[in-house]
């Protein structure tokens, strides 16, 4: 017993000490399981996807620039810690394997935060085949479009200590919160595509080159658009100051630098201004910010946003958001009627009479209206898309109609009726 | 409990849950097959009150050598298979998550060092590591609860009429993962609490978990579920919190460890099982046999990557399973129990 104990401790130890030379010879290992040192990684932080003239794909990656982060020398502020590196092939993955090339380092995708697509993707089938199959990149990723190219967006240089993709995913932060963007994370645009044949809406971001002349560049920016069918007034209707009955959201109108006043900074602040809606994967339309507004309200996903209401002769700030929504479906006169109760809350920053703050909230009240009907007749009357969750809505209310939207969708969005009540709480 | 729990939740953690047929039907299959297990463990039970502190592999030496031998090869047989579509699902899980990390050949020959060395030990060393992995898999399984608390939503959650072929695909499923029912048999002389107590326990504890396991897999994966290859570990990809931006490097070390888990107590009842009718040939040995086959076994597999496994080959664990786990039981019961029977 004895022995036979003393022979198989032996035996173990032969065992482990032979696993552990294996393993230290992978350690040395070429070809495949090559092992890599941190230095011989580039970590990825955002990615740019656009499409060339001859239909290839030109991948562009913004990644860490070793003369800003102290990598070799102390970290420097003055210079801006990213830069990119762009290749083209006729696959992503070819594309991401020459910038791999070019830099001599292995990409790694696992902090990758954005996913950002050119105004020149126009079908959306082999982006997110490989968002979804590419080694690491998290679900939680923000994937959205730009007006021009991606790769114009990723080369802003920020020099506050982040990476302009970075600081791009903070805007898409507030601007979610503000009500301002849709849902950007590459999770839900997974799960709309799914639901729904390919629909769901992508943020767009834009870059303002010159802050004095960014309201009128906005307006001419909106009609260089070319996402399929232009929108209904021919140009969009962009800034904060575009909200209706002059309310708006001065919060989250741009990113990117942090030294506010600096020339450099001016001239790298970008912003969302609508979005994209993707039918069938590939992009249809765009919404305007107004709708944007109009649909986050609807989703009950607004956390703050600040509205210009009048009083009398002046305007006062109401702080406004959504707190609750409770949807009913019904069939009337063969039409398939959703009837959405959105409670909203108004703060005021001053203390009005009550009289004052119900005069206020109506009028706040009168631009949510005009805002989510705005939206309602851009998604579902012109476009006929299903960005309101209507598959689920049917899902979980009329199993019947649900089977009738899965066979054709199309049919069935156009007997659908949103109606909207709110009920302000002040 | 832990033992079985830990045994079995390694399934919850790296199988498709969800690719085959949807929510309804996998909730649907999933509680039929509870029930279902509920009830063929009652032989055993019974088994283990008459006798409380003999394994099936001594009760069939009793009767005939022979039988006591061919019945503990079978144990063995059924444990290496089991390593086998361990080994394979592991493998998988490796060779999407982490490829190029490791040949894949080397990670199972080292879980299998590991498991070896812990069989070796015995049953506490195996008891005391599933009580490490239970903990941290429980812990791992809130954390991303937490984390993901936010990211919650009933939106996501499609219901769908269930469909009987889905349903009995998943009962069907379901149950070539009985592992318990193969486990026991040969552990309850070692178990401290009551066999009922024991496989009831771990079975409500599995309920519990893979319940969980889905309602979060729903409610934050939507239908992204019916793509993903590991819901589970997809969670941790998708959770955050302010110090951690990506919990899947948490969840893995809960699937290590449950694997080393499993392992390890296959190993053990091949090696018992084995010892209890040749009884010249030190049990060790047996142990060794039984790791080095089950490594063997598998690694054609893992160069050739072949990781699925067929309906056929269900069926076949199925029947094996069923036949050392339900119905010799089932034929030991009858008969006179041991003396201390009452006790």
């Amino acid at each position: 017993m004895r022995m036979s104990k003393i022979f198989f401790k032996k035996l173990l130890v032969t065992a482990i000490c032979v696993f552990n030379i294996l393993s230290l010879c992978s350690c040395n290992a070429t070809g495949k399981y090559e092992k890599l040192d941190l230095d011989q990684r580039i970590i990825v932080n955002a990615m740019g996807i656009d499409i060339t003239k001859d239909g290839k794909f030109e991948v562009t990656l913004q990644i860490l620039a070793q003369e800003g982060a102290g990598t070799n020398t102390p970290i420097d502020p003055s210079k801006p810690n990213s830069t990119t590196v762009a290749q083209v092939a006729d696959t992503i993955p070819a594309a991401i394997e020459r910038c791999e090339t070019d830099l001599g380092k292995t990409a790694f995708l696992g902090h990758t935060e954005l996913v950002l697509l050119g105004k020149s993707v126009t079908d959306l089938n082999p982006v997110m085949d490989y968002v979804i199959n590419a080694q690491g990149i998290s679900l939680g990723i923000f994937m959205a479009y730009t007006d021009i190219t991606a790769k114009e967006i990723l080369d802003i240089k920020v020099n506050s200590g982040a990476y302009s993709g970075e600081a791009l995913k903070e805007v898409f932060e507030e601007s979610l919160k503000n009500g301002i963007s849709t849902e950007c994370e590459l999770i839900k645009h997974i799960d709309n595509i799914e639901d729904t044949n390919g629909t769901t809406v992508m943020p767009i971001i834009k870059k303002i080159k010159d802050p004095i002349k960014s309201s009128e560049e906005k307006d001419n920016s909106s009609s260089e658009l070319d996402f399929g069918e232009s929108n209904s007034d021919g140009k969009i209707e962009a800034g904060n100051e575009k909200l209706e009955g002059g309310g708006g959201d001065d919060s989250s109108s741009g990113g990117g630098g942090s030294s506010g006043g600096s020339e450099k900074a001016e001239q790298t602040a970008f912003y969302i201004d609508g979005a994209v809606i993707v039918k069938n994967k590939k992009p249809h339309s765009v919404m305007t910010r107004d709708e944007i507004a109009g649909l986050s309200f609807i989703n009950s996903s607004v956390a703050k946003q600040t509205f210009n209401a009048k009083l009398g002769d002046m305007l006062t700030a109401v702080n406004v958001s959504s707190t609750k929504k409770d949807t009913k479906v019904s069939i009337k006169d063969n039409r398939i009627v959703f009837d959405i109760h959105l409670t909203i809350s108004y703060e005021f920053y001053i203390n009005y009479s009550e009289e004052e703050q119900k005069e206020a909230a109506k009028d706040v009240t009168e631009q949510i209206y005009s805002l989510c009907y705005k939206a309602i007749d851009k998604a579902l009357k012109q476009e006929n898309a299903d960005i309101f969750g209507i598959h689920s809505l049917l899902n979980h209310n009329d199993y019947r109609l649900y089977q009738e939207y899965m066979k054709n969708p199309e049919r069935v969005l156009k007997l659908v009726d949103i109606n909207i009540n709110l009920n302000p709480q002040i | 409990m832990v033992i079985l729990f830990t045994a079995r939740i390694f399934y919850s953690m790296t199988f498709v849950p969800f690719i085959y047929s949807d929510v309804t039907c996998r909730i649907i299959g999933f509680s039929i097959s509870v029930i279902i297990e509920g009830l063929v463990v009652i032989p055993v039970i019974i088994l283990y009150r008459k006798h409380p502190d003999k394994n099936i592999c001594q009760l069939a030496y009793e009767k005939s050598k022979v039988l006591g031998i061919l019945i503990g090869i079978a144990f063995a047989i059924a444990a290496v298979m089991l390593m086998n579509r361990l080994f394979r699902y592991f493998g998988y899980f490796m060779y999407v998550t982490f490829p190029n990390f490791l040949p894949l050949w080397v990670v199972i020959g080292a879980i299998a060092v590991v498991a070896f060395y812990a069989a070796f030990q015995g049953v506490e060393a195996i008891a005391r590591s599933a009580g490490i992995a239970f903990v941290f898999f429980i812990l791992s399984v809130i954390i991303v609860t937490i984390a993901l608390w936010t990211k919650m939503s009933f939106t996501n959650v499609t219901y769908n009429y269930p469909k009987l072929e889905h349903i009995s695909f998943e009962v069907f499923f379901e149950m070539s993962k009985y592992c318990e029912l193969v486990l026991f048999p040969i552990l309850y002389p070692y178990v401290k609490e009551k066999a009922g107590k024991s496989l009831y326990g771990a079975i409500a504890l599995r309920l519990i978990t893979v319940y969980a396991i889905i309602i979060v897999c729903t409610l934050t994966l939507g239908s992204y579920l019916n793509i993903s290859k590991f819901p589970f570990f997809d969670l941790g990809t998708y959770a955050e919190t302010f110090i951690i931006e990506r919990l899947d490097t948490f969840l893995l070390p809960a699937w290590i460890l449950v694997a080393f888990v499993k392992t390890s107590i296959l190993m053990f009842i091949g090696k018992i099982a084995l010892s209890t009718g040749l009884k010249k040939v030190k049990s060790n040995v047996f142990l060794l046999i039984i790791a080095v086959t089950a490594f063997a076994v598998t690694l054609p597999a893992v160069l050739q990557e072949k990781w699925y496994f067929s309906n056929m080959d269900k069926a076949i664990y199925t029947i094996v399973i069923f036949a050392l786990g339900v119905l010799l039981p089932l034929v030991f019961c009858f008969g006179k129990g041991d003396k201390n029977e009452n006790e």
